[in-house]
Parts: C-alpha cells; structure tokens; sequence
C-alpha cells in the first residue's frame, strides 16, 4: 500500500471536496496561466513594435505639418540621395498640398455637414480639398489623419503611371461632385480622369484627391515631395541614419522626425496591458496559494484523527507529512492540467480585453488622431497558447504543493496522539 | 535495568495533566509495577482512574511527568525522535475501544500499513496480513472491504491483526470490549488470549469484571494510584 495509492484513496474517499478544491484552484491557475501567456505575448509585441515602428525617420520641410505652414517641397535631387544613405531599406516620397481651383467642391464646411471641428457654423467656410500624392510603388499609403484608402469602385495607380493624367478620390468628394469613375476633371488646367473612388471611413479623408507624385508635381508646379518617409533596416541604426540625413538636408531645410514619439504611445498601451497582466498574474498566483494552503489546513484538521491514529500505529512526521503532500501535489496536478486546457479558448479573448482597457484608457489607438493608422495596425496582440503552458501548470502546481504543504507538515509534527484519540 | 522475566518495569510513575487555571490533576500518580513476560494482564478500574494514561505511557503515545517505564529493554521514558517512532512501530501493538481503522482503506490495508510503514515490500506485507486476519479469524470474503462494511467485532479483529502486523513483545488493549456486545466481547478477550501463547504480553485495560477474570495477573487502579496487584484464580 504505497504513500500514492493512499493519496490517491482519501482524496476519491471525499469528490465533491476533491472536486471543489480543484475546480476554485484550477480557475486561479488558470487565470495566472493566462496572465503569463498574455504577458509574453505582450511582451513580444513589444518588441515587434520596436521592430515595425522605430524604423521609421520622416522629413518634411522645415516647419510644415500636412498642408499648413513650411516653405515649398524637399527637392527632389536630395531626395534622390537618400536611397544612397547606409541602412536604409526604402525611401518613399509622398505630397500633400492643397486644390484651390472651381473645378470642384469640398464635401467639408458651409456648416451642418460637420466642418472643422464639428462646427455648425452658418458660415460660408469651405475647407480646401486636399491633395496627396504617392509613389505609385507605395504599397499601403496612409492619408493625413491616419486614415488608409480603401477602394469601392475602380483601380488604384498601376506602376507605369508615376506621371499619367489620373487620380483616385474620396467617396464624400465624388458625391458631392457626381464624379464616377471615367469622369475627368479639369485641374489646374489639365483634364484628370478618375480611375478609383475609395471610402477611408472619415468624411475628411474623403474629402481628397489622390494622385501619383509625378502627375501632381505637373499639375501644382512642385519640384520635389512634401514629406519623405525613410526605413532604416533596423531600430539601433535609425540615429545613424538620421545624421546621415541632417547632412543632406540641414534643420534649416528640413524638419526629421523618428516615430520615437508614436512609438513610446502605442509602447505604453500594450505596456499597459502587460503590466496589468503581470498584476494580475501575481493576484492569481496568491489566490491559488491561498485556496491550497487553506484546502490542505483544512484537509489536516478535518483528519487530525486519523492523524493520531497513524502516530499510534508508528508513523512518523515525514510519512504523515509525505501523504499529505502527495495529495496537494494531485490536487495541484489536477487544477493546474484543468487550468492549463482552460487557458486555450481564453487566452485572446483576456488579451483583446486588456488591450482594449488600456487603449481606452490612454486613447492612443484607433484610427483618429495623428498617426492613428499606424498605431491600430501593430497595437493588437496575437495570444498564441503553446503546449509549453502545461509546462508552466506543472512548474506551479509543484510549486504550490511545496508551498502549501509547509504549514500542514508543522501542524502534522505538533499532533500528539495521545490527546487526539483522548478528545477528537 | 529489565529483568529477563518481567517485560514490563515501571517505577514511580507520574503523569500531570493541566486542569483549569494553574492547578494540575495527576492522572497516573506514583505507580510502580513490573509485569512478566507471556502473561495476560489486566488493568482494572473506573472510568477516569488512570488506565487510558497508564497504557498510552507504556506505549510512547505519551510522556510521564516524572518516572521510569522500561519495555522489553528500552528505557521508554527517555527515548524520543525516531527511537520513538521505531518503539511504536515494532515494540508495541495498539487495540483501542473505537477500532481506530483507517476509514477509506480495506481490512487487509489496514494490516498492511504498519508493514508499509516499517518497510516491507508489498508482497510480503500482503501475505503476512492474510495470514494475520485468518489468525484473527476473518473471513476471506471481508479482507477487501472497508471498515464501514464490517460488524463491531470484524472491525477490532481487524485491528487486532493490525496490532500484530509487526509482532511487538506486547499488545495494549484499552478497553477492547467496551463497543462491543458480551458474546462478540467474549470472542474478542479469547483471541487476546490466545495470543499469550505465542510469546506475547498482552496488556487490557478495562473496568469489566469478566475480561479481568482470563487474565494472568490485575492490577487495580483508583485515582491514579494502584491500589491492588492480584493473580487471577
């Protein structure tokens, strides 16, 4: 009759006990092992960020933001000489200005249709139609705003029309307007075709011409980009580079900005989410401790009998004490195997909500707001549950056997069996 | 230093319980007394006279106050730690009133245990418990069942063969009949008695005037104190 055989028997002799004990310890387990998974998961994502973002050098003239202020374009030959600059993967040269001509009509402003600022003015204020132009090798080009063209009718530019008489525009401009696709417009004094109408989900993106850098350098008379986005190859080279690129264009020329800022605030949304992982994780932690520690004092006392009966027959302290622990390590084995399978369906859905707790509380992600685009893109998390988190239900359910099997073997080594069989 | 003859030596033997507040009551209170090897002994007397201690002294289950108890050679008095757990184990045998089994294991576990406990492999520990429960006389057909499906008697037959599962030179029996019926007591004190005859001393503390009429020798007790030492007619 081995220690384990009779481990095993007085915890089938009571299952609903067994059963509860288990079931409480297998949801705090549970919970800790989901909070460890959410937090590596985070953790990674942290560095995917670092990765993805930290990248990312822009230059614009020195003191313009989107449309407003600045003076004129980067020219085009020292943007040329970018691509020349060590570490960088990619150079991509983009334009926004502004269409002031009577060909067309803002679908923003003259009040009610929530102009600036959601302003209700009567005002005859009419907001500009913005213009923005990409490289026609631009994989995903993100309006101003952060907002990303997603098409509902026609194409986008095909690679040979860096410089042909084409645009795409904003759905809320092509209504007001009537444009559909085949209709030409008369901007500043060349006939543009319409080849794609997209829908950015924001009345002011769609509120835009798009066009290729080349047309639109015609078309306004610039020579050169508004705005240079640079990849560096990766995050430890991005200020080598952006010395590289202060030599071509001075600060007097050019303003460059890392995504150092935008970095530290989707940085701190998943940071958020990973520290209130890790609280958690030590709560669920102490909550499973507690739930064991209190089981198996219980589970002593309420034996304390059989205890001083085992003493009687000459069973020592270790014996006793080694019966017990065999059973808080099954006990502990079970819940921790039981929370481990729990972890798989909950895993992402505890993620999501903690992703989505500390954005709302920070709001930095979504699509508004500058950089927006970027920010939605990389700051959900992707909780994969790896069989090693069965790995980890042991190494706690080992744990907190040990840990709870402390106590009982002092309280074990304090029976005497004489009083016991005298009063129990 | 024990006498070859006497099994048992006790000398000025006190044990002190704490009563309410300061004061305490002496349970067992300068007893003396040497019992011989091989003989059935019975420790007669009222409820709370003293009998319970005395035996849970002779066997470790407790610590005198003040005074010797030598068994079989060992000064039981003064030993602690693993010599303690070794005396219980293999010197002394257990049968108390209320059975004392373990609830969730078979009869033939529960014989088996203090062979667990001291070592043996299973298979040997499962051979010698059959035997000791036919000793005892169980049926076969009962050694798989638990405590709660044997009758009284089955039940302390049982712990019986468990007192005996690692053939201690003495048995202590407290009040082994005192759960039981008359008849079923009756085959309960020949069983003890039989085992005189292999060698054992068997110790009964009881206040039945029958069981106190097998034995060997009594002892008469009275508020911690023997107060007669007799030999059986």
């Amino acid at each position: 009759m081995s220690v384990v055989r009779r481990a095993i028997r007085n915890l089938i002799r009571s299952p609903f006990r067994t059963g509860a004990i288990v079931a409480v310890l297998a949801i705090s387990i549970g919970l800790a092992l989901i909070m460890v998974t959410v937090h590596g998961a985070t953790e990674n994502q942290l560095g995917a960020i670092g990765t993805q973002i930290g990248t990312e050098i822009t230059v614009r003239p020195a003191g313009r933001f989107g449309t407003m202020g600045g003076n004129g374009t980067l020219a085009q030959e020292d943007v040329d000489k970018l691509s020349d600059i060590p570490h960088v993967v990619s150079v991509q040269g983009s334009i926004q200005t502004q269409y002031t001509g009577d060909s067309l009509e803002s679908a923003v402003g003259q009040g009610g249709q929530g102009g600036q600022g959601g302003s209700s003015s009567p005002s005859r204020f009419r907001m500009g139609i913005m213009v923005m132009a990409f490289d026609v090798a631009t994989e995903t080009p993100t309006l101003t705003g952060g907002a990303e063209i997603n098409l509902v009718e026609g194409r986008y530019f095909a690679i040979d029309e860096n410089d042909a008489d084409v645009m795409v525009v904003g759905k809320a401009l092509a209504d007001k307007n009537g444009l559909v696709i085949g209709s030409k417009v008369d901007i500043n004094g060349t006939q543009v075709e319409v080849i794609g109408i997209y829908d950015s989900g924001q009345l002011f993106g769609n509120n835009m011409l798009v066009m290729p850098v080349g047309t639109a350098q015609r078309l306004f008379d610039l020579e050169g980009v508004t705005s240079v986005t640079v990849q560096a190859d990766d995050v430890k080279n991005v200020n080598a580079v952006v010395n590289s690129i202060r030599e071509i264009f001075p600060e007097s020329v050019a303003d460059v900005t890392t995504a150092q800022d935008m970095y530290q605030r989707i940085n701190s949304s998943v940071a958020n989410a990973q520290s209130t992982s890790q609280m958690a994780m030590i709560v669920a932690f102490v909550v499973a401790a507690v739930v064991i520690l209190v089981s198996v004092v219980l589970m002593v006392r309420q034996r304390v009998k059989e205890i001083g009966i085992l003493k009687a027959i000459g069973a020592s302290d270790r014996q006793i004490g080694l019966q017990f622990g065999v059973e808080t390590l099954a006990v502990s084995v079970a819940a921790a195997i039981t929370g481990a399978l729990l972890t798989f369906p909950l895993a992402q859905k505890v993620g999501d909500l903690l992703i989505s707790g500390s954005s709302t509380s920070t709001g930095v992600v979504g699509r508004g707001g500058f950089g927006g685009g970027l920010v939605s893109r990389v700051a959900g998390v992707n909780v994969a549950v790896s069989p090693e988190v069965f790995l980890y239900a042991l190494g706690i359910a080992i744990a907190l056997a040990v840990v709870a099997s402390i106590l009982p073997a002092w309280y074990i080594s304090r029976v005497k069996p004489a009083e016991v069989l005298r009063y129990e | 230093m024990s006498d070859n003859k006497d099994v048992v030596i006790v000398e000025g033997l006190v044990k002190r319980f704490m009563a309410s507040g300061s004061t305490t009551v002496a349970a067992v209170d300068g007893v003396s007394f040497r019992l011989p090897r091989g003989k059935m002994i019975a420790v007669k007397g009222p409820s709370g006279c003293g009998k319970t201690t005395l035996l849970n002294l002779i066997g470790a289950l407790d610590k005198p106050t003040a005074g010797t108890i030598v068994v079989d050679g060992i000064k039981v008095s003064e030993i602690s730690g693993r010599d303690e757990i070794e005396y219980r184990l293999k010197k002394v045998g257990f049968v108390f009133q209320y059975y004392y089994l373990i609830p969730n294991l078979t009869a033939l576990e529960n014989v088996m245990l203090p062979m667990d406990l001291s070592g043996l492999k299973r298979n040997e520990q499962e051979t010698r418990a059959r035997q000791l429960l036919e000793r005892v006389g169980l049926d076969a057909r009962h050694h798989a069942r638990r405590p709660a499906k044997l009758s009284g008697g089955e039940q302390q037959r049982v712990a019986i063969a468990r007192a005996l599962a690692n053939a201690p030179a003495i048995i202590l029996a407290d009040e082994p009949t005192g759960n039981l019926d008359s008849k079923t007591g009756r085959r309960i004190v020949e069983l003890l008695h039989s085992l005189i005859r292999e060698g054992r001393t068997v110790v009964v503390a009881t206040h039945d005037a029958d069981i106190a009429a097998r034995a060997d020798t009594i002892l008469e007790m009275n508020d911690g104190k023997i107060v007669g030492q007799s030999l059986a007619s």
